[in-house]
């Protein structure tokens, strides 16, 4: 059986696999990724032996396959499920031609918990993984951008279309003539993406307010995530060393009464986008909220904002000026329980970025 | 002062509060408009001579406040369900103190509908429609927008944004935008490269229209009924609304001859393309969009505007569409549980073609 669970002396050759060919790098693996690997898959909070991670493995016994699992708490209606997240699947070029992809996605899927997820695939791994049964749901796969700074960010995606080899120099040759355009832009009141000087109060957020945010203001919801302080505290602490993101920021916002009415966990990336990795609070004051977080973005530098957004919450971001695709990573799921499927499928699952395998993508941490 | 059915002999009035405070017009309302009245909410296929349109009653009988009220069948699981499209509200600014879109509204949802809707709300007609018990339903409020010549859509808005000196920045920015559009158009790398179909279109008539709409809303649970004569006013209906431009009508067919889906937009050359509705079958619905991009380009359509179906947002998505909410909200609300739920889990096949948007009385 070329499919077997993951073992920590495999980390060597995975690590490999997933810096060459997922991260694409010429250079040799850093020897922070190995004990990187060795955290997120066999020493994390919800790290569980009997549901390991995968390889594929050749006939020489090398290992030319990976998929990662988590197994994570939520709760459906109040009542315990078990999440298992796939990702980083990755099979060297060679196997490629063979049925590694598909024989890792069908080991991961037979798994017995009630919902696998993930929500980071790419175009290829998302077309392995609809004919293995899981489903593309639309609700959770909408992810909006709004530009900050107009003029930089429309340079910004220009470069990214001229290629890794030019974009620099493009970026670098624009920055004056974007700079200016984004000057000028700040002084018309026609100007969509003007910025709002927001009402609300901004304070650093620590774990144990967010922990109590997350149950405040989940109420309406069917399927949420479950977290305690140990798991929350890990997997932030995870979040601020990955350095390829941005510095982590994580701000509490308060209302003129010292009222926490909501929060957003964001990357900072000074004359970059910022990714957002939770928003939430109380629905009234979402548009609020977002107000609050384009002003400090902006404050920090970020040309742009990036993120996922629940589809109850579109029309508010709308109003802010947010415009939506899918493109950011495909989500799909998998459950023989079909009222999971429709609760997810009709937008009543508060699942953001925190919540899945983009959190926990390796990357490169400091 | 009272809410009352609206009768034939109000269309002056109706038309005259339409013309002057949603249009801005001046004067009387001209007689096309009260012809207009006259067909839409009196005589067409969809009313049958059954008008649910109502009026707010001033004190001296004088017509303050109007609610245009279209019927439309629908199915859900194959039951009819009956909805109850409402637009055009306007209300006097006399009588906007004396609470009379809040009666008028109240009085709409007191009637025979089992869904009453709406799909083109402004930002102020959604926050009444809301505290009348109306849900914005996220699902049918997935706007799309694909540039065609994105540096000349650019400029459109520019233009827009500029008022009185519009004419002057399309005229200064023509030369510009149409090299940038002509590299971006055949750049490999640009995401408003148009790829040239395998499908092949041609007119789509009446009858196939029907067929279509039968055979490719399977998979979904809620539906628009119609028959030849409600198809056949609508389509001659929204061929008349020349602010839109032209209606062109589309069946798209594969290498086999056999439909594979159909499309409807406005065209305006120069200008912005608005989709009516989408349709075919689901696997092919990038193809499709394709076609209709090619099709709209070659008439000179410089961005398409439209609704889009939940479940095709990752389609539209991988097609370089990007969404918003903007253009006109739709809310819904219904007695019937399981109504909502087809609405808000994204299960029901409706487009604009099936709600008020396509029932503009226009200028």
């Amino acid at each position: 059986m070329p499919v077997r669970p993951f073992v920590e002396t495999d980390i060597p050759q995975a690590t490999d696999l997933y810096w060459h060919h997922m991260r694409r790098k010429k250079t040799p693996v850093p020897p922070a990724m190995e004990a990187c690997f060795k955290e997120l898959y066999f020493t994390n909070p919800w790290a569980d032996r009997s549901f390991p991670s995968l390889v594929y493995v050749d006939r020489n016994g090398k290992v030319v396959g990976f998929v990662g699992a988590f197994v994570r708490n939520m709760s459906f209606c109040g009542k315990p499920i078990s999440v298992s997240l796939g990702g980083n699947l990755i099979v060297h070029p060679e196997a490629r031609s063979g049925l590694a992809a598909a024989r890792l996605v069908g080991a991961f899927l037979s798994g017995k918990q009630d919902l696998q997820l993930t929500d980071s695939a790419n175009d290829r791994a998302r077309n392995v993984e609809e004919r293995m049964g899981c489903y593309t749901i639309p609700a959770l796969n909408i992810h909006w951008a709004r530009p900050l700074r107009l003029g930089q960010y429309a340079a910004y995606n220009l470069s990214r279309l001229a290629g890794r080899a030019i974009s620099p120099w493009l970026m670098l040759g624009a920055k004056p003539l974007s700079s200016f355009a984004d000057a000028m832009a700040a002084k018309f009141s026609a100007n969509p993406f003007r910025p709002v000087k927001s009402r609300l109060q901004g304070a650093e957020l620590e774990v144990e307010t967010l922990l109590q945010c997350m149950i405040e203001f989940r109420k309406g919801y069917s399927l949420w995530p479950e977290y305690d302080a140990a798991s929350l505290g890990w997997l932030l602490s995870f979040l601020e060393r990955r350095c390829a993101h941005g510095e982590l920021r994580k701000v509490l916002v308060r209302d003129e009464d010292q009222k926490a009415i909501g929060w957003y966990i964001y990357y900072v990336v000074r004359g970059g986008v910022g990714e957002v990795v939770q928003l939430g609070g109380d629905q009234k004051f979402t548009k609020e909220i977002l107000e609050h977080l384009f002003q400090d973005a902006l404050e920090q530098g970020v040309i742009a904002v990036h993120g996922a957004v629940d589809l109850r919450h579109m029309a508010d971001f709308s109003d802010k000026g947010c415009l939506f695709t899918c493109r950011g990573g495909w989500t799909l799921a998998k459950s023989k329980n079909e009222q999971i499927l429709t609760v997810l499928r009709r937008g009543d699952a508060l699942f953001s970025r925190l919540d899945g395998e983009w959190s926990l993508d390796p990357g490169i941490l400091s | 002062m009272s809410v009352r059915p609206f009768v034939e002999q109000d269309i002056p009035e109706a038309a005259d509060l339409y013309w002057r405070y949603l249009r801005k017009g001046e004067g009387s309302a001209p007689p096309s408009v009260l012809s207009t009245f006259q067909e839409l909410f009196f005589d067409n296929p969809l009313v049958k001579g059954d008008s649910s349109s109502l009026v707010f009653e001033g004190k001296n009988g004088k017509v303050l406040g109007f609610l245009g009220v279209v019927p439309r069948k629908m199915c859900l699981d194959g039951e009819p369900v009956r909805v109850g499209f409402g637009g055009n509200l306007v209300v006097h600014p006399e009588a906007r103190t004396s609470f009379a879109a809040a009666r008028i509204i109240s009085a709409f949802t007191a009637g025979k509908f089992d869904l009453y809707q709406s799909d083109s709300s402004n930002d102020m007609g959604r926050r009444l429609l809301d505290r009348m018990g109306f849900r914005t339903i996220p699902a049918l409020n997935i706007h799309w927008t694909r540039p065609l010549q994105p540096a000349r859509y650019a400029a459109y808005y520019a233009a827009r944004a500029a008022g009185s000196r519009a004419d002057m920045v399309s005229l200064l920015a023509k030369p510009l935008c149409s090299l940038f559009d002509m590299v971006s158009a055949k750049l490999p790398v640009s995401p408003f490269r148009l790829n040239k179909s395998p499908l092949h279109g041609a007119e789509l008539d009446l009858e196939t229209h029907l067929q279509c709409l039968a055979e490719f809303r399977r998979g979904y649970s809620l539906w628009a009924e119609y028959d030849a004569d409600s198809l056949k006013w609508l389509l001659n209906f929204m061929k008349r609304k020349p602010q839109r431009g032209t209606l062109r009508r589309i069946v798209v067919r594969d290498d086999g001859g056999n439909i594979v889906g159909w499309y409807i937009y406005y065209v305006k050359p120069g200008a912005v393309g608005e989709v009516v509705q989408i349709g075919g079958d689901p696997k092919l619905t990038k193809d499709l969009l394709d076609h209709l991009f090619y099709d709209a380009r070659e008439q000179g359509v410089i961005a398409l505007h439209g609704v889009v179906d939940l479940r095709r947002v990752p389609e539209f998505s991988e097609k370089n569409c990007v969404f918003t909410c903007r253009g006109g909200w739709a809310c819904s609300r219904s007695q019937k549980p399981e109504v909502l739920d087809a609405l808000e889990r994204g299960d029901a096949f409706l487009s604009r073609l099936d709600g008020e948007w396509c029932l503009l009385p226009g200028d």
